[in-house]
């Protein structure tokens, strides 16, 4: 499993600084980008390329980074067979209400406070993960982490049902 | 060579290759320019008549024979906006939007052996990618023509939403043209970088980018010189040649023309602006809804937009300064550089970057998620839309049977969530998979996007350890041996350059020492007998007059033998000299040996 955190050289955990995240990404992209290595046609360069591209990608963003910061405990979020910590009923209940709601929605104003509610809860979730994954609480985080995925899903479809209305 | 090592500190003629100039190209639908950037300046080059916008015509005599491209109307067969066909199959027909019938009927069925569209001119059948090589042909022409040098490299740009098989296509072009193509530049991209550059500026822009025949919509963030693309969306068939169809269909000939003087004026030949905005109103609307559904995709609102870039003829069009004024406001419209001409200003911007140093740089996306098809028929997404390129993602498949020892995998690219749907890129097969029960084997695939955000897939078996790198052809390319013959052309060439290269290069080595030699019999401290002298002279004279009467080679004339014959002469007269020189060269070892060790103890000698 590729470490970002240590390839970015930043802490590993789920507060970073974002600013000298998207730096270093800069700074190393001037070293080993395909563009700036042109003539040497480097195929090392180029791999290395792609691991900071995709590390950036999931450090930058707080869902993904929090996945990542489980996966280095062994924490599988991203593949269903090998995780053992499921999603808790109530966790399930609460995802299948807001779905109905989303299948009713049939306005542009109830779309919008809908997914108002979707991305609150989100931020919820993800404030969730980083209190319990700090006291190293990790089945507690990886639930509410769960439960932040269901919710981006379903603020997704969500956001295509918008479109067509 | 002895006489290279010991020379004067003389000025030397400049034995430097000639640096290698990347032209940048901008293959449009309708209109194609190329440049080049140099010392802070910008060039686009001009064909005979000073025009910079080569109309993308490539014409032909009734037997299929190619004439000329470019501008010139001469021709029995015209062939008009080839890029739409570009990457395309025979089953791909009813998804082209075709702006008339004359290049339709032209098509052949290859479909059963899934080749590139084909198009039977006169009594020839020639393929998409020959007539788009035509066009880069004539461009690399010009740039040669004015830069009175040899040009073999370019930046091509290609709309962003071109997907692989249209992307692999250009590429044979070049190749098919003798252009080895440095970078594929996505063309809303290229605008971006153009106005970047010029204004140094810093922020988030959208660029609308309507060309001939597609859509393009791209948001970047610009700062400290890097360029990153957040996002691509557009539409492959909907472009400025869609107006003149509805126009045409409207019983209004001149499209072209009305279309432009609506752009200043409020009526053309009975036409006026309000019933041309009602027309063409549903296609403004569609671009306009790509764009905004991007901005959210992107999870951006109009007001964090900075600036909002124009690309393409056509964004000369009222409705759309209109529209986009209403959502981005007024002030935030850039026109500064012309919409013609900003993706080729681009692309010669990335050809400078490519072949200097320094620190901007482009970070592009992929514009469509590829993936494979699962069970079902469903496709499972591997690498996503607007992932910053290159990426590499690897992903583990199992066996469903038991003793299953191969898989075979279908990739795929689009959204769409059916494999059917979506583009289909290429089969292949991972064989040898040790004989386990369903599940229990475990193939890694990785996906592996380039920089031009072209595909190479590779595959280990975790058990065996097993590699493979599997080569991903282009559902829809050309037969083989076809690709073979063109590139045998091609090569034939390269062959020719080659020979006239290292002839150049003799000359430039021969007259190089005949300098310091001529130099050397007018130094009054080397003192030679008038045989070595004489001899000296008459060697250093047959060299200079060979050096003198010997042309480089011209394709019309000379035969890569000739060339080839003429350097081998160059090297013997050279060498001969070089011989005849040596009682020379032993008394210019002795001087400088004696200069080194003056007025120096024998021990630190």
């Amino acid at each position: 499993m590729t470490n970002y955190f240590k390839i970015f050289d930043l802490p590993e955990q789920f507060e970073i600084n974002l600013n000298l995240l998207e730096q270093k990404y800069h700074d190393f992209l001037q070293e080993y980008h395909p563009d700036k290595n042109f003539a040497q046609n480097d195929f090392e360069k180029l791999q290395f390329s792609m691991v900071i591209n995709e590390g950036y990608k999931v450090l930058n963003q707080d869902l993904t980074r929090a996945i990542h910061l489980l996966q280095l405990k062994n924490i599988d979020l991203d593949n269903d067979e090998n995780n053992p910590i499921k999603p808790d009923y109530s966790t399930l209940s609460i995802i299948l209400e807001l779905q109905e709601k989303v299948a009713k929605v049939n306005q542009l104003e109830m779309a919008k406070i809908l997914k108002k509610q979707l991305e609150e809860k989100i931020n919820n979730q993800i404030l969730k993960f980083a209190t319990s994954f700090k006291d190293g609480n990790y089945v507690i985080a990886s639930q509410a982490i769960i439960f932040a995925k269901y919710l981006k899903k379903t603020w997704q479809d969500l956001k295509n049902k918008e479109r067509n209305l | 060579m002895a006489l290279l090592q010991i020379q004067e500190p003389i000025s030397s003629p400049s034995k430097q290759d000639e640096a290698d100039i990347v032209i940048g190209i901008d293959l449009g639908t309708t209109n194609s320019l190329v440049g080049y950037f140099e010392n802070q300046q910008l060039k686009l080059f001009t064909d005979e008549n000073g025009k910079d916008l080569i109309s993308s015509k490539v014409a032909f005599d009734k037997d299929g024979n190619f004439l000329q491209a470019g501008n010139s109307e001469v021709g029995d067969i015209i062939i008009t906006s080839i890029k739409r066909l570009m990457g395309k199959n025979f089953n791909d027909l009813n998804k082209i939007n075709f702006k008339n019938n004359f290049i339709k009927d032209l098509i052949i069925d290859n479909s059963q052996n899934n080749q590139a569209i084909a198009l039977k001119i006169g009594k020839k059948t020639i393929s998409a990618i020959e007539i788009s090589a035509e066009i880069l042909k004539y461009l690399k022409s010009l740039a040669e023509k004015n830069l009175n040098q040899k040009i073999t490299k370019a930046v091509i740009t290609v709309p962003a939403y071109f997907d692989e098989t249209a992307k692999v296509a250009t590429k044979l072009s070049a190749q098919i043209a003798g252009l080895e193509v440095l970078r594929l530049v996505n063309e809303p991209t290229a605008g971006a970088l153009a106005y970047g550059l010029d204004n140094l500026t810093k922020g988030t822009f959208l660029v609308y980018d309507l060309g001939g025949g597609t859509f393009d919509c791209s948001i970047l963030k610009m700062q400290n010189g890097v360029f990153k693309v957040l996002g691509v969306a557009g539409d492959n068939e909907l472009g400025g040649d869609d107006i003149d169809k509805i126009l045409q269909d409207n019983g209004f000939k001149t499209a072209k023309e009305i279309k432009e003087e609506l752009s200043f004026k409020e009526q053309s030949h009975g036409l006026s602006r309000s019933k041309f905005n009602d027309l063409i109103n549903h296609l403004i609307e569609k671009t306009i809804k790509i764009s905004c559904h991007l901005l959210d995709d992107l999870e951006l609102n109009p007001m964090e937009i900075d600036g909002v870039i124009l690309v393409g003829g056509s964004t000369r069009i009222p409705l759309i300064h209109q529209k986009l004024s209403a959502i981005f406001g007024d002030n935030k419209i850039l026109t500064n550089l012309d919409p013609d001409r900003v993706v080729a200003i681009g692309a010669c911007y990335q050809a400078h970057n490519l072949s200097k140093t320094n620190n901007n740089l482009l970070l592009d996306v992929n514009p469509l998620s590829l993936g494979v098809e699962m069970m079902g028929g469903i496709v499972d997404k591997i690498i996503y839309r607007n992932s910053t390129i290159p990426i590499a993602k690897t992903k583990e498949f199992t066996t469903y049977a038991d003793n299953q020892t191969a898989i075979k995998f279908h990739v795929v690219q689009g959204e769409r969530e059916f494999a059917k749907d979506c583009r289909s890129l290429a089969e292949f097969e991972i064989n040898n998979i040790p004989p386990l029960p369903a599940g229990f084997a475990r193939v890694k695939i990785t996906f592996a996007l380039d920089a031009d955000g072209l595909l190479t897939i590779s595959s280990e078996e975790k058990y065996t350890g097993q590699k493979q790198e599997i080569i991903v052809k282009p559902s829809f390319g050309l037969p083989e041996n076809q690709i073979k013959d063109l590139l045998l052309e091609s090569l034939k060439n390269a062959k020719f350059d080659i020979e006239n290269r290292l002839l150049s290069q003799a000359i430039v080595d021969a007259k190089h020492d005949i300098k310091i030699i001529q130099n050397d019999l007018k130094n009054p401290n080397i003192i030679l007998n008038e045989d070595e002298k004489n001899k000296i002279i008459g060697d250093l004279k047959k060299l200079e007059n060979l050096c003198n009467e010997t042309r480089l080679g011209s394709k019309s004339h000379d035969s890569e033998n000739t060339i080839s014959l003429n350097r081998q002469e160059i090297s013997s007269a050279h060498q001969q000299l070089s011989k005849t020189c040596e009682p020379l060269i032993l008394q210019k070892i002795n001087k400088v040996l004696k200069q080194n060790i003056a007025g120096k103890k024998i021990d630190e000698v």
